[in-house]
């Protein structure tokens, strides 16, 4: 018997067989940011024997009060890997593999396809939607969590026949409806919260104890814990028009997404970037360099020179945000290591200047 | 008739209150959505669903109760 887990195994509802679940699951935790941080941590200390990271993006300082697995050392640093050794400190008992890469509507399917359960810690509609898609082709279960503010929902999707998310918000809000994971503050501990009923699912799951949150939707609102368990049904006919799909659409939405953004803060090696202008031909300041293509977005297309070689590619434009856009739409084609600077041109300018 | 209606997210700052009292001409989700994107008219492109009972309701589902959750949905994380 394992001594680790022996405060596990000592409970009528888990124990030997139920710790054997446990080390024989695998998980999948896609985004490792505010909600995946806490998930991770529990389900690898609760000896979860495959658990698998999806987070393309970096640490940044404004992560560190609430994404609890990274430190200010590891600014800079893809989340999915500090994640992986972090938590292999945790626990060095379990496999842990990190996919530092973007879920995007091709990788998506074969990167679910190795596990049995699928926990969305994201911030994004998009990749919720693709996720909850993804989970529908692939028949797998899918632990939902999210938040705003000082509010969270908590529910598990596709589980034994149940509904989907689909099944409660069939399409994704319009673009700019929801603010957006930068956009808005939130409280430290409330993706702890969240993401810690989430992992309680999951481990409920496994262990095939209690009630799953099935064709029920958790809100809690932690200011003064008024809380609703909602019950809504599966919707067959949409279930059944996404399962006809040979993989899952992108929903049309605009919230961040995939695009990871990047600073010049933390920028140090600028030999290994290619820079890409996404400004439209004539903006100032002007930025010449041999590193420095210029594709304007409003004719946007991917050139021979973005390749998924060692550099980093890092779109720009005057303020950030058509960079986004730029970012998105080239992780969507397939290319890795896609930032969006966070900064715009004249920023940039100024700090080639400082690196020469 | 009146219902009390309770907002959840984002939608406690859309209207300035977590509850109030409206009042309805038909006891269905339309009616109660009618009313409130009259008081509310930003409703009209805001994706939320309805739930009384502890039970999310169907657009065409009438209303049996007199207190009814108004839900958008979340994607911070």
């Amino acid at each position: 018997m394992n001594e680790r887990y022996i405060r596990h195994i000592q409970l009528d509802e888990v124990g030997s067989s139920g710790q054997q679940k446990l080390g024989n699951a695998k998980v999948l935790v896609i985004g490792a940011g505010g909600l995946g941080c806490p998930i991770l941590q529990y389900l690898a200390t609760s000896g979860i024997g495959t658990l698998g990271i999806v987070d393309h993006d970096i640490v940044s300082l404004s992560n560190l009060h609430r994404q609890i697995l990274y430190t200010t050392a590891d600014i800079g640093k893809n989340k999915a890997l500090v994640a992986q050794q972090k938590l292999q400190e945790l626990n060095s008992e379990i496999n842990i593999k990190a996919h530092s890469v973007a879920l995007t509507v091709e990788n998506c399917l074969d990167i679910l396809k190795a596990y049995d359960i699928v926990v969305d810690g994201t911030d994004n509609f998009v990749t919720r939607y693709l996720i909850n898609d993804a989970c529908l082709l692939l028949d797998k279960p899918m632990v939902f969590g999210a938040l705003y503010k000082f509010e969270g929902q908590v529910s598990v999707f596709n589980y034994k026949n149940g509904p989907s998310y689909r099944c409660l918000f069939p399409n994704p809000p319009a673009a700019g409806e929801v603010p957006n994971c930068n956009e808005i503050g939130v409280l430290g501990v409330l993706p702890g919260i969240i993401g810690l009923l989430q992992a309680n699912e999951v481990l409920k799951i496994i262990l095939e104890i209690g009630q799953v949150l099935s064709g029920q939707i958790l809100y809690i609102n932690t200011l003064n814990y008024q809380q609703r368990i909602l019950r809504f049904s599966r919707n067959e006919a949409l279930i059944n028009s996404i399962k006809k799909k040979a993989k899952p659409e992108a929903v049309a939405t605009d919230d961040c997404i995939f695009a990871s953004s990047i600073s010049l803060q933390v920028l140090e090696d600028i030999e290994s970037v290619l820079w890409i202008d996404v400004r439209e031909l004539g903006e100032t300041p002007i930025l010449n360099a041999a590193n420095i293509l210029k594709i304007p977005l409003s004719n946007f297309t991917l050139t021979p020179e973005i390749q998924n070689d060692g550099r980093r590619k890092i779109f720009f434009c005057q303020s950030g945000i058509r960079s986004k856009k730029a970012t998105q739409m080239a992780i969507e084609k397939g290319v890795s290591n896609s930032f969006s600077l966070k900064e715009g041109a004249p920023e940039l300018q100024y700090w080639l200047k400082q690196k020469q | 008739m009146k219902i009390k209606v309770t907002y959840f997210g984002k939608l406690i700052e859309l209207t300035g209150m977590s509850s109030e009292d409206i009042v309805i001409e038909e006891a269905s989700v339309s009616g109660v959505k009618k009313a409130l994107e009259h008081t509310y008219p930003s409703l009209k492109t805001i994706t939320y669903q309805l739930a009384e009972n502890n039970a999310i309701l169907k657009q065409g589902d009438a209303i049996h109760t007199t207190e009814v959750d108004i839900f958008p949905p979340f994607s911070g994380g």
